[in-house]
C-alpha cells in the first residue's frame, strides 16, 4: 500500500474519483421546472438565431440595392451581374418590374408554374414565410427606382426541403433540425396554421425584428435529459486520472514491490480500467458520431468490449499493453530461472499447453481480421476511395493495433516455447534453431488441415512463426535497439493484417455478390406487394391529414418522403382527381412494355387506392417494379440514382451484368455486350457443373466472376448468370499498397511517441546521417507533389476539352434537327422526336425560360429551375457570344453543361447539352485520376524511405565507424583499424584513418619507450637517492664501529649495540623504500562481475550514515546491473563519499540513470568548493591538498574505472555543491 | 426476469433445433418476444449480412452483431412501445413480416412501420431484411 503514498498516485486516483462521483450527476431526469426554464432559455435562443438571419437576410438585401443604385448601365442587364456576384448559398434572388415581371434571378432561384399565380405584394418590407411545394422559405421583399423605373427585388433563404435525392449528392437543409441538434431538444415547427397541436413542454410564435407577429410557431417537444458539459468532465476527469495511474504505478511500483509483481498488477488495473469504462461510461456511446457507431463496427467478441470503433479501440490497447508486460516478463531471466527450478517432468506439460494457445491465436489473428471486414461497414479495399476518412483511418489504425497485439503475444508464447526447448535442446547453435521453427510450423500445418475454416492463410502462418523464429533467435526485440525492434514489429504487423485482410475481403466480396445475386433471382414478390400497399395506405393518410397535391412536385416531395426510394428500383404514385387531372412521379420506370417475364419472377406490384376527401373522389396508385431491365439498365441519370437501395448500398446494380439462357439458348442481354457462342455455352456449362457457386470468367479481355442460379419453369430450364467484373491484380496491388501505406504513416508515429515516453534513454542528435535523410525528402517528395499537381491539371484540361467538343457535337446535331422540323408546331412532339433519333438529351431555353426539355420532369418537378443559368445571359448578353461551356451543379453533384445560342423559327433559343443526362465516356475521371497518383505516389513515398534509408545508411556507415575509431583511438586503442571497402574520397579518409593510427601507435611505442627509459632513470635517481640516505649514516655507524674495535675501546660493546640497532633501523627504512616502490609498480588485478549498483550503494550507505551527515540514493529503477569489481569499486565510492566528508559536507546525493548503452551514477555533495585553478589536476597522481595526502585515492579511482571500461569526471563544483559522474559500459 | 429470458429463448431455440424443417412461425414468435424483450435475443437469427434500412438512421449491410445493436440502440431511443405483427406470409424458402411499433409521445398515439424479410438457409430461418418507416 506504500505506493498509494505517491503524490502523482494519489492526485490520479482523486481525479478518476471525481469522475466517477461526476457521472452520478451526469444523467437523470430533469425536473419539470428545470424542463421549463431550459425550453424558454431554448426559446429566447432560437429568437435569437432567427433574428439574425432575417437580419443577416436584410443587410444582404441592402448591399444588392446599393451595388444596382450604383450602376452605370441604363439597361437591366445589371441587375444579373449583380444578383450573381454574391456567392450566397442557399439564397434565392429576383428582381421584377412593376408588372410582376422576373426580368432577372440568380443561380438558386427556382419558380414552379404551379407557384407562378401566388400573391406576390405581402408583407412587403418584413420578412415572411412561403409556403412552397418543395421548400419553405424565409423572404424579404422590398423596391428600388433605377433610372427611373420602379422594380421589386425579393430575397429568400431556404428553411426547410421537402424532399431529398438520397444519395451523396443530397444537399439536405433544415432549419429545424439544425436547431434541434445545436440545443438536444425536439422541434415541432408549423409554418403555417395546423390543427394537430401536440403536446409540448413550450411554444412560442417567432416575431420579427420590427415586430410584426410572424406564423410560424415553435413547439418544444422534448429535452435530451443528459447534460453534455458534466458528462464530457467526468468522461474527462476518469480518463486521465486513470491513464496517469496506471503509468505513474508502472514506475513507482518497482520500488515497493518485486518487478514481477508490479508488472502482473499492472496489467490486472489496466484490464479493470478497460471495463470500468464500459460499465460506468458504456463505452462513450452516449456521445453520438461515427467513431461510437456500431454501424462502422461491432462485435460480440468480448462480451460488448467491442461493439463500437472505440470499444474495439479500447479494449485493443488494453490487450496490447497487457501482452507487452506478459512478453517482458516471459523474456525476464527470472522466467528462465523459474523454468530451471521447474520440474522436467512438469516442463512438457507446459509446452503443450502454451503450444495449444499459440495454435489458436494464430487462428485468433486470422478471425480477428476477418471480424474487422465482416462486421464493419468500411471498406477498406475500394478502388473507388481515392482517399481515405477519418472512419476508415482509424479503423486501419486499430487493425494495425490488433495485428500488433496478436504479434507480441504470439511472439511471447513463441519465445517461452523456445525457452521450454532451451532446457532440452541447445537452442543456441542456428541449425537447432531452424530445425525448432521448422518443428513448430509443422504443427501448425497440421493443425491448419484440422482446421474447419481456416481463418489464417498457410504461407502466411509459415512466415509469421519464420519471422518470430528469427527475431527470438538474433534478440532483435531487445532493449537497445527497442525503437529499431519495435519498429520492425510494427512493419511485421502492417505487412501480416494486409495479407490476411485481402483473402478476408475476397470472401467478403464473394459472399455479398451470392447474396446479392440471391436478391435479384428470388425477389420476395409478397414483400414488395405488401410495400406497395402500405406507401399507397400511408399517403392517403397524410392527404387527409394535409391538402390535395396539386403538381408533381408535390406528388415528388411525397414520394420523396416515403419509403418507396429507400426500397424499390422503380416505383411510381400517382394521384388522380376528379377532374380527370393526374398528378403523378416515376422513378425509373418504362411505362413501355417491359420484357417478358422470362425469370420466372413476378416484377410488378401495383396497388390501387379509391378514397374520398374533401367530399372529393380521388385514386391513389403506387406501384413497385422488380424488372429486370429497369435494374440493370437503370434510366435514371446518375444523380438521381439513389444509393439507399439494399443493391446499390453495397455495389451500383448498374455494375451488375445479367445472362439468362432458356434451354441452353441465349435469351437476355442486359447490357448488350457481344460475346461468342463459343463463350455463352462455356459459361453455361460451367453454370451448371457448378451450380450455386462462383466461378472466373474472361469476357473480352476481362475479369468476371460469376453466379449462375437454375430454375425450372414450365418444363424449361432458366440459367441466368450474374456477373460482376473482378478487381484486377495490380488494383489489389495498390489497395493493399494503400493500406500499408497508412499503417506505415502510423507506425512512424507510434515509433516517434516511443521515442517521446523513452527519451531519457536517447540523445537527440541532429546528425549528419538525418540530415542526409531530409535532403533527400525534401529533393524527391516536392518534385513529385509538384509533378502530379501538374498531371492532374493536364488530365483536368484534356477531360474538359473532350466533354466540351463531344457536347458542343451533340448541341449542333440538335440545332440541326430543329432547324430541319421548323414546320411542325408542336414543340414537345419536336423534342420528343429528336431524342428519339439523335438519341441525345437536351433542352431549348427562350427568353430566359424553358421551352422544352427531353427530361422535362426534372424542371416539373423542381429538381432543375426552368430559368436559364443566370450566368449564360449575363454571358450571352454581355459578351455577344453565341456558346459557352459551363460547370454547373444539382445540389452536390457537378457537371458541364453546354449552351449554344440558335434561331428556331422567328425566336432565339438557346440549347443547352450537359453531362449529367449524356454520359460521356473519359479516358481517365478526375476520381480515377487521384487513386492512380494517390496510390503511384504512396508506392514512391515508401520506396524513397525504403531505398533512401538504405543508401544513406551505405554512405553514413563509413562515417559512423571512422567516428567509432575516432573514439577509440581517442581512448587509446591505437591499434584500432578500420575494414571497410568503400569508394573515392570516402576510401582515401579510411586509408589515412588507418596510416594515422599505425604512425600514431609507432609514435606512442617511441613514446612509451622513451618515457619508460625516463622513467626509470627517474625513478634509479630516486632509489639511490632514498637508498643513499640510510646508506651514510649506515656508513659512520659501521666506520665508528671498526675504529672502536681497532682501538679496543671499553665503549665497544656498548658502541657496537648502538650501531646495530641504528644499522637495523635503517635496514627496516630501505626494506620500507623497496616495498613502497613495490606496490606503486604493481596494479590490483580487477575481477569484473555483473552486480547490482543500487545494492552496493545501500549496503554503503549505513556506514557513513549518522546525525550530521546523510546520503540518499535516488534510482527509479532497481536493480541495475553493471559489470565492475564490487571490492574495488565500494573503495573507489567510499572513497568519494571520504573526500566529500572532508570537504565539509552533511549530505551526499547519488543519482544512478540508465543511458542507452551506459549507467551513469552522479555523486553530488555540498562540501567545499574545488577552486577552479586545480580542477585539471585533482586526478593526477600524487596531487593532494591534504596535508598527510598521498595523491593517491582520486588517481586510482580513475585508473580503475577506465580499466574496468568506464569514466570518472568533474562535472560541477562551486559553492552550492560538487558534482562527480561515474559511467559503466 | 433476465433468468425467465434466458430460459424462455432457450425453450424457442430447443424448439427450432428440435424440427426438421421449423416453421417460420417459430422465428416470428421469437421476433416478437425479441423485439418486446430484448432485441440483441436475436443476434443468431440475423444473417451474415442482414440489410437495414431505418429512416433517418441507418442503411445498409451490416453483421448480425451490427445489426442486433444497431436495432437495440435505435429501439433505445423510443419510449416504451408494444410491437405487434400485422401481417405475415411465406412461401418457399422466403417469408416476411410486417409489423407495427406502437408508443405513447407526448400523450398521443404513434406508430412505425416495420417489415422483416426471412430466408431458410442452411436449415434456418434467417432474417435477410429490417426496414422501418
Amino acid at each position: 500500500m506504500r505506493v498509494f503514498r505517491d503524490k502523482i498516485i494519489l492526485v490520479a486516483v482523486l481525479l478518476f474519483s471525481l469522475g466517477f462521483v461526476l457521472t452520478l450527476f451526469s444523467s437523470g431526469n430533469a425536473s419539470e421546472s428545470s424542463l421549463k426554464s431550459y425550453s424558454e432559455n431554448v426559446s429566447k435562443k432560437i429568437q435569437d438565431d432567427f433574428n439574425s438571419k432575417t437580419a443577416e437576410l436584410n443587410r444582404q438585401l441592402n448591399e444588392i440595392k446599393d451595388k444596382i443604385n450604383a450602376a452605370s448601365e441604363t439597361n437591366v442587364k445589371p441587375f444579373f451581374t449583380i444578383l450573381n456576384s454574391f456567392g450566397l448559398k442557399n439564397i434565392r434572388l429576383s428582381v421584377r418590374d412593376s408588372s410582376g415581371k422576373i426580368l432577372a434571378w440568380n443561380k438558386n432561384f427556382s419558380l414552379l408554374q404551379s407557384e407562378k399565380n401566388k400573391p406576390n405584394n405581402i408583407f412587403r418590407g418584413k420578412p415572411f414565410i412561403e409556403d412552397r411545394e418543395l421548400y419553405t422559405l424565409l423572404s424579404l421583399k422590398s423596391s428600388f427606382v433605377f433610372k427611373g423605373k420602379k422594380y421589386s427585388i425579393k430575397i429568400s433563404d431556404v428553411l426547410e426541403k421537402k424532399f431529398s435525392l438520397h444519395n451523396k449528392y443530397a444537399n439536405d437543409v433544415s432549419f429545424k433540425k439544425n436547431l434541434e441538434k445545436k440545443y438536444n431538444v425536439k422541434l415541432l415547427i408549423a409554418y403555417k396554421k395546423t390543427n394537430r397541436i401536440p403536446n409540448f413542454i413550450n411554444s412560442f410564435k417567432l416575431k420579427t425584428i420590427n415586430g410584426a407577429d410572424f406564423i410560424p410557431v415553435i413547439y418544444i417537444l422534448n429535452v435530451s435529459n443528459s447534460s453534455p458539459p458534466v458528462y464530457l468532465f467526468s468522461m474527462f476527469f476518469f480518463l486521465f486520472g486513470g491513464i496517469i495511474f496506471i503509468f505513474r504505478f508502472s514506475g513507482a511500483a518497482t520500488e515497493y514491490l518485486p518487478e514481477k509483481i508490479a508488472a502482473l498488477l499492472t496489467a490486472l488495473f489496466i484490464l479493470i480500467f478497460r471495463i470500468l469504462i464500459f460499465y460506468i461510461f458504456n463505452d462513450f456511446t452516449n456521445l453520438k458520431g461515427a467513431f461510437t457507431n456500431p454501424a462502422n463496427f461491432s462485435s460480440s467478441f468480448a462480451w460488448g468490449l467491442c461493439s463500437t470503433p472505440v470499444s474495439l479501440f479500447m479494449t485493443t490497447l488494453a490487450g496490447l499493453a497487457i501482452a507487452v508486460i506478459l512478453l517482458r516478463i516471459i523474456s525476464s531471466d527470472e522466467t528462465k530461472i523459474f523454468l530451471s527450478k521447474t520440474s522436467k517432468k512438469i516442463l512438457p506439460v507446459f509446452a503443450i499447453i502454451i503450444l495449444i494457445l499459440f495454435l489458436l491465436l494464430l487462428r485468433g489473428f486470422g478471425a480477428s481480421m476477418r471480424s474487422m471486414l465482416f462486421d464493419s461497414n468500411i471498406k477498406l479495399f475500394n478502388p473507388r476511395l481515392a482517399i481515405f476518412n477519418e472512419i476508415t483511418l482509424f479503423h486501419i489504425f486499430t487493425i494495425l493495433l490488433v495485428a500488433l497485439t496478436f504479434i507480441i503475444s504470439l511472439y511471447a508464447l513463441q519465445l517461452l516455447l523456445f525457452t521450454i526447448a532451451d532446457f532440452f535442446f541447445s537452442t543456441k547453435k542456428r541449425a537447432n534453431a531452424v530445425i525448432l521453427t521448422l518443428a513448430l510450423f509443422a504443427i501448425a500445418l497440421f493443425f491448419h488441415f484440422l482446421e474447419r475454416a481456416p481463418q489464417t492463410q498457410i504461407y502466411v502462418k509459415f512466415l509469421l512463426i519464420f519471422f518470430l523464429g528469427h527475431i527470438i533467435f538474433w534478440d532483435y526485440f531487445n532493449k537497445q535497439n527497442l525503437l529499431r525492434s519495435s519498429f520492425i514489429i510494427l512493419v511485421a504487423a502492417s505487412l501480416f493484417s494486409t495479407a490476411v485482410l485481402q483473402r478476408q475481403n475476397k470472401d467478403l466480396e464473394n459472399a455479398l455478390f451470392k447474396l446479392i445475386s440471391d436478391k435479384l433471382a428470388n425477389p420476395n414478390i409478397f414483400y414488395f406487394d405488401e410495400l406497395a400497399r402500405t406507401a399507397a395506405n400511408e399517403i392517403t393518410d397524410k392527404l387527409e391529414r394535409e391538402r390535395l397535391p396539386i403538381s408533381d412536385a408535390e406528388v415528388y416531395s411525397l414520394w420523396s418522403g416515403s419509403f418507396l426510394p429507400r426500397e424499390a428500383y422503380s416505383s411510381f404514385i400517382s394521384i388522380k382527381k376528379d377532374s380527370n387531372k393526374t398528378a403523378a412521379f416515376y422513378y425509373n420506370w418504362r411505362k413501355e412494355n417491359t420484357p417478358p417475364d422470362i425469370t420466372s419472377k413476378k416484377d410488378k406490384a401495383e396497388i390501387s387506392i379509391p378514397v374520398i376527401i374533401n367530399e372529393k373522389r380521388i385514386l391513389i396508385k403506387t406501384g413497385i417494379s422488380w424488372s429486370d431491365e429497369n435494374i440493370f439498365s437503370p434510366s435514371e441519370p446518375e444523380f438521381f440514382i439513389t444509393k439507399k437501395l439494399a443493391i446499390n448500398s453495397y455495389l451500383p446494380a448498374k455494375n451488375f451484368l445479367l445472362f439468362i439462357f432458356k434451354d441452353g439458348k441465349p435469351i437476355y442481354n442486359s447490357h448488350n455486350i457481344s460475346i461468342s457462342n463459343k463463350l455463352s455455352q462455356s459459361m453455361l456449362e460451367r453454370a451448371k457443373v457448378k451450380k450455386r457457386r462462383i466461378f472466373d470468367v474472361r469476357i473480352n479481355g476481362r475479369n468476371y466472376i460469376c453466379y449462375p442460379v437454375i430454375k425450372n419453369r414450365d418444363g424449361h430450364e432458366i440459367v441466368s448468370l450474374y456477373t460482376k467484373e473482378a478487381l484486377a491484380p495490380l488494383t489489389f496491388v495498390f489497395e493493399n499498397l494503400k493500406i500499408f501505406f497508412a499503417q506505415f504513416i502510423f507506425s512512424l508515429i507510434l515509433i516517434f511517441l516511443l521515442f517521446a515516453y523513452k527519451r531519457r534513454d536517447y540523445k537527440l542528435r541532429f546528425t549528419f546521417r538525418s540530415a542526409l535523410f531530409i535532403l533527400l525528402l525534401l529533393t524527391s517528395i516536392v518534385p513529385m507533389i509538384l509533378l502530379a499537381g501538374y498531371f492532374r491539371d493536364l488530365s483536368d484540361s484534356k477531360n474538359l476539352n473532350s466533354t466540351s467538343y463531344k457536347l458542343r457535337k451533340r448541341a449542333l446535331q440538335v440545332e440541326k434537327y430543329l432547324s430541319n422540323h421548323l414546320a411542325e408546331n408542336d414543340v414537345a412532339k419536336i423534342i420528343t422526336d429528336a431524342k428519339r433519333d439523335l438519341k441525345i438529351e437536351f433542352s431549348i431555353f427562350s427568353d430566359g425560360r424553358l421551352l422544352g426539355s427531353t427530361h422535362q420532369r426534372f424542371f416539373d418537378c423542381g429538381i432543375i429551375s426552368s430559368f436559364l443559368n443566370p450566368e449564360i445571359v449575363d454571358f450571352i448578353g454581355r459578351s455577344g457570344l453565341t456558346e459557352k461551356l459551363i460547370k454547373e451543379n444539382i445540389e452536390k453533384y457537378d457537371f458541364n453543361s453546354f449552351y449554344k445560342s440558335a434561331s428556331f423559327g422567328n425566336k432565339r433559343i438557346i440549347i443547352s447539352v450537359n453531362d449529367a443526362f449524356n454520359p460521356i465516356l473519359l479516358p481517365m475521371s478526375e476520381r480515377e485520376l487521384d487513386i492512380v497518383l494517390i496510390t503511384i505516389y504512396s508506392f514512391a513515398f515508401i520506396l524513397i524511405i525504403l531505398i533512401g534509408l538504405f543508401l544513406i545508411n551505405r554512405i553514413t556507415s563509413p562515417l559512423q565507424q571512422l567516428v567509432e575509431g575516432t573514439r577509440r583511438i581517442a581512448h587509446g586503442e591505437l591499434d584500432y583499424k578500420l575494414d571497410i571497402k568503400t569508394f573515392g574520397e570516402l576510401q582515401d579518409l579510411i586509408n589515412g584513418f588507418n596510416l594515422m593510427s599505425r604512425k600514431l601507435k609507432a609514435s606512442q611505442e617511441k613514446l612509451i619507450s622513451a618515457e619508460r627509459e625516463a622513467a626509470w632513470r627517474e625513478m634509479a635517481k630516486q632509489v639511490a637517492h632514498e637508498i643513499k640516505n640510510p646508506l651514510t649514516p649506515m656508513k659512520l655507524s659501521v666506520q665508528q664501529l671498526m675504529a672502536a674495535y681497532k682501538d679496543d675501546s671499553p665503549k665497544f660493546p656498548k658502541y657496537f649495540e648502538k650501531v646495530t640497532s641504528s644499522l637495523l633501523s635503517q635496514i627496516e627504512l630501505l626494506s620500507n623504500i623497496a616495498s613502497e616502490f613495490s606496490a606503486f609498480g604493481k596494479m590490483p588485478k580487477i575481477n569484473l562481475e555483473k552486480i547490482n549498483l543500487v545494492e552496493l550503494l545501500n549496503e554503503l550507505k549505513p556506514v557513513f550514515s549518522d546525525s550530521e551527515f546523510s546520503i540518499e540514493i535516488n534510482s527509479g529503477i532497481n536493480p541495475v546491473f553493471i559489470n565492475s569489481d564490487k571490492e574495488y569499486l565500494g573503495r573507489v565510492i567510499v572513497n568519494f563519499i571520504r573526500n566529500a566528508k572532508e570537504s565539509g559536507a552533511r549530505n551526499v546525493l547519488f543519482t544512478i540513470s540508465e543511458k542507452e548503452n551506459s549507467v551513469a551514477l552522479e555523486i553530488k555533495n555540498d562540501g567545499a568548493e574545488i577552486p577552479e585553478e586545480i580542477k585539471d589536476k585533482i586526478f593526477e597522481r600524487s596531487f593532494t591538498t591534504k596535508p598527510d595526502g598521498m595523491g593517491i585515492g582520486l588517481y586510482l579511482s580513475k585508473r580503475f574505472l577506465e580499466q574496468s571500461g568506464g569514466s570518472v569526471e568533474l562535472l560541477r563544483s562551486d559553492k552550492a555543491e560538487t558534482i562527480f559522474e561515474l559511467q559503466f559500459n | 426476469m433476465k433468468k425467465t429470458l434466458i430460459i424462455f429463448f432457450a425453450v424457442f431455440s430447443l424448439a427450432r433445433l428440435s424440427l426438421a424443417q421449423p416453421s417460420p412461425k417459430q422465428v416470428i414468435k421469437e421476433i416478437e418476444f425479441a423485439f418486446n424483450h430484448n432485441v440483441k435475443l436475436l443476434s443468431d437469427d440475423f444473417y451474415f449480412k442482414t440489410y437495414l434500412s431505418i429512416s433517418n438512421y441507418q442503411e445498409g449491410y451490416f453483421s448480425p452483431s451490427q445489426s442486433s445493436q444497431i436495432i437495440a440502440s435505435f429501439l433505445s431511443s423510443l419510449p416504451k412501445y408494444d410491437f405487434e405483427i400485422t401481417n405475415f406470409s411465406s412461401q418457399n424458402n422466403l417469408a416476411y413480416l410486417s409489423a407495427k411499433i406502437k408508443f405513447h409521445k407526448n400523450s398521443s398515439e404513434n406508430n412505425k412501420r416495420v417489415f422483416i424479410t426471412l430466408k431458410y438457409i442452411d436449415n434456418f430461418w434467417q432474417i435477410t431484411q429490417v426496414t422501418f418507416n
